[in-house]
């Protein structure tokens, strides 16, 4: 019973993304800015009001026509509904881009890799035996190849992408602020490979033991079915896909970072959730312009984003027991 | 047997300094391939792998060089404001990090063992609530501790349970310790224990410190990963601050001068050789953990 409620919610809660993401697509005229029909503390008419607030329509500063704003205005009189749907749209469709193909792709390839037909023996041994030196060059290969992904692994993550962070900024400096946030993120997409690699030789060298195996290199199977369809198709689909929503959200939330700490994306132009948490920090209590109401839709945005991480996380889990 | 240990001791540790020369060597290239206005060049030469060697031998001669803008030396460990102590950064890191981790796992362990051996429901509610909460990302947690506390001091005890909960640590570590306990309430000599009035807590011992240990690397790098974060949104001393202060902040005011690369490399090589070890540590004592285990 709570699975399907889980299932449900998190459902729900991508319905919600996706809806919010589509805000902006379906209207697209509300990127001007607005005013509210309501007098502000000097008898002017205001031009910000917090989200949920209500009651009073938005007025359009140039066409002078009257609209709901759903989650209130900026202080500068941008719909904030539809700068949050802007965030949302290209925050998900660069981590997707950026950094969840080439994780998936190049995870997989290195894992089958450095997991399929790996020698548990040593080099001495090997040599010993008198295998072929096509072979022993091919184990060397894979040694390698395990050895660097140990390497990459062993260094703390975030100062990785700091430095690529500070690097792209430096050497593009003139480029679009969204490309040089797409290259960021495809780094952490490329240093988060050896996570999904190792997953995937571990359960190769599980299932390489396994009867169906031998069955199915009996019956003159060759290699590549065995790999793509048997390994990673029926056995390794739930731990790929677990893996991906899993560096889709940590994209996500390494955008948010990156802007927290003050690169990022801070052309006006372009929207994301992390330019739209740096902006709104500034309206925290006991800051100057402070109002908890105002950065509270981007909070939840990223709530949401957490709750449905982390109840993918268990459901994938779950099934995958 | 002596001679055994030693080799063990002697070829761990050679192995943590390769691994830590390569890695570095990593953050070397990049910087020195994608940044032409790094002091490697101009400190080094033209060749990389002569550049980073010299390097190297500089640091091994615990000479890290020095910040741009502020002409300060960057040194082991600071005695003075005169230098720029990296040890010192990372010790105040360390230590944030070593007491959110305890937190996460004494709370984790004490309610889960109340929910699971005693079937204490508040505990179980209690986790479960803790649990959704250590799924917020650790800057949502800033947000809140700010909007509670406003400007107001007195949030250093707060940001302790913010790294113990923020980003999924707590969770990770009471998830685990949830299965190790269910199947240890089904094992034949924990119904014996109970019935004999052993304390079971006795026995539940070992998966705690197995749980702490299984979840070891990730853990690792969450700690570092939300304790900058922290430390960097509450101007607090560390890692992070040091970065915000000597790396960042002068890059994006001025990003014409020079990147500061001998202090970004002088802190990656320490945190790299600090964590190397770290997971060494764990590896061997998770072998004999789980070997005495099943000794028993």
């Amino acid at each position: 019973m709570m699975y399907r409620i889980k299932i449900l919610f998190l459902l729900l809660l991508t319905l919600l993304l996706v809806v919010l993401s589509m805000y902006q697509i379906i209207l697209p005229d509300r990127g001007d800015t607005y005013f509210y029909d309501a007098p502000g503390n000097n008898g002017e008419r205001m031009t910000w009001a917090s989200p949920f607030s209500g009651g009073y329509p938005g007025v359009n500063k140039v066409s002078t026509k009257k609209v709901k704003l759903y989650l209130g205005t900026d202080y500068d009189g941008n719909d904030l509904a539809f700068r949050i749907s802007k965030g949302v749209f290209s925050s998900m469709l660069l981590s997707f881009l950026a950094a969840v193909l080439i994780f998936v792709f190049l995870g997989s390839s290195l894992g089958i890799i450095i997991g399929f037909n790996r020698a548990k023996t040593t080099i001495k041994e090997l040599l010993n035996h008198q295998e072929s030196s096509l072979r022993i060059v091919y184990h060397l290969f894979q040694g390698t190849i395990d050895y660097v992904l140990q390497i990459i692994n062993a260094i703390p993550m975030l100062l990785l992408v700091l430095i690529s962070v500070i690097v792209v900024e430096k050497s593009l400096y003139d480029a679009n602020q969204l490309l040089k946030l797409a290259l960021c993120l495809f780094v952490y997409g490329l240093l988060s490979t050896p996570k999904l690699a190792f997953l995937i030789k571990d359960k190769i060298n599980t299932l390489e033991d396994e009867d169906f195996i031998d069955a199915a290199r009996a019956s003159g199977i060759s290699d590549n079915k065995l790999v793509f369809t048997h390994i990673i198709r029926y056995e390794c689909s739930s731990i790929i896909f677990l893996q991906a929503i899993n560096i889709f959200i940590q994209a996500i939330m390494l955008e948010t970072v990156i802007a927290f700490l003050g690169y990022g994306v801070r052309q006006i132009k372009y929207e994301t959730i992390g330019k739209l948490i740096s902006e709104f920090k500034d309206y925290l209590p006991g800051t100057v312009m402070g109002d908890p109401l105002a950065i509270l839709p981007i909070v939840m945005l990223l709530l949401i984003a957490f709750v449905g991480n982390s109840w993918s996380k268990e459901l994938l889990d779950e099934q995958y027991e | 047997m002596n001679r055994k240990i030693i080799f063990k001791c002697v070829a761990g540790f050679v192995k943590i300094i390769l691994t830590t020369v390569v890695a570095s060597f990593i953050i070397f290239f990049v910087i020195y391939i994608f940044e032409d206005n790094s002091q490697l060049q101009d400190f080094f030469g033209n060749n990389i792998v002569i550049a980073y060697y010299n390097w190297l031998v500089n640091f091994i001669q615990l000479d890290w060089g020095w910040v741009v803008r502020s002409n300060m030396k960057i040194v082991p460990y600071s005695y003075n404001d005169q230098s720029i102590g990296v040890i010192n950064y990372l010790l105040r890191t360390l230590s944030y990090g070593a007491a959110g981790i305890i937190l996460a796992l004494a709370i984790s362990s004490i309610f889960t063992f109340f929910a699971v051996f005693f079937y204490s429901i508040p505990s179980r509610l209690l986790l479960k609530i803790l649990s959704y909460i250590s799924g917020l990302h650790i800057i949502i947690l800033c947000f809140f501790i700010k909007i509670v506390l406003g400007h107001s001091e007195g949030f250093h005890i707060l940001v302790i349970f913010a790294i113990a909960l923020g980003s999924n640590m707590f969770s990770d570590i009471y998830y685990y310790q949830l299965d190790q306990f269910s199947k240890l309430l089904e094992q034949d000599f924990i119904t014996a224990a109970r019935a004999w009035g052993d304390s079971v807590w006795k026995h539940a011992r070992r998966s705690v410190g197995l749980g702490l240990l299984t979840q070891w690397n990730a853990l690792v790098s969450t700690i570092f990963t939300s304790t900058i974060i922290i430390e960097y949104y509450f101007k607090v001393d560390g890692i992070g601050h040091a970065l915000h202060k000597y790396l960042i902040e002068p890059n994006l005011s001025y990003p014409d001068d020079k990147v500061e690369s001998l202090f970004f490399m002088a802190i990656s090589f320490t945190v790299i050789f600090i964590v190397l070890i770290l997971n060494t540590v764990k590896n061997e004592i998770y072998l004999k953990f789980s070997t005495s285990g099943n000794n028993k």
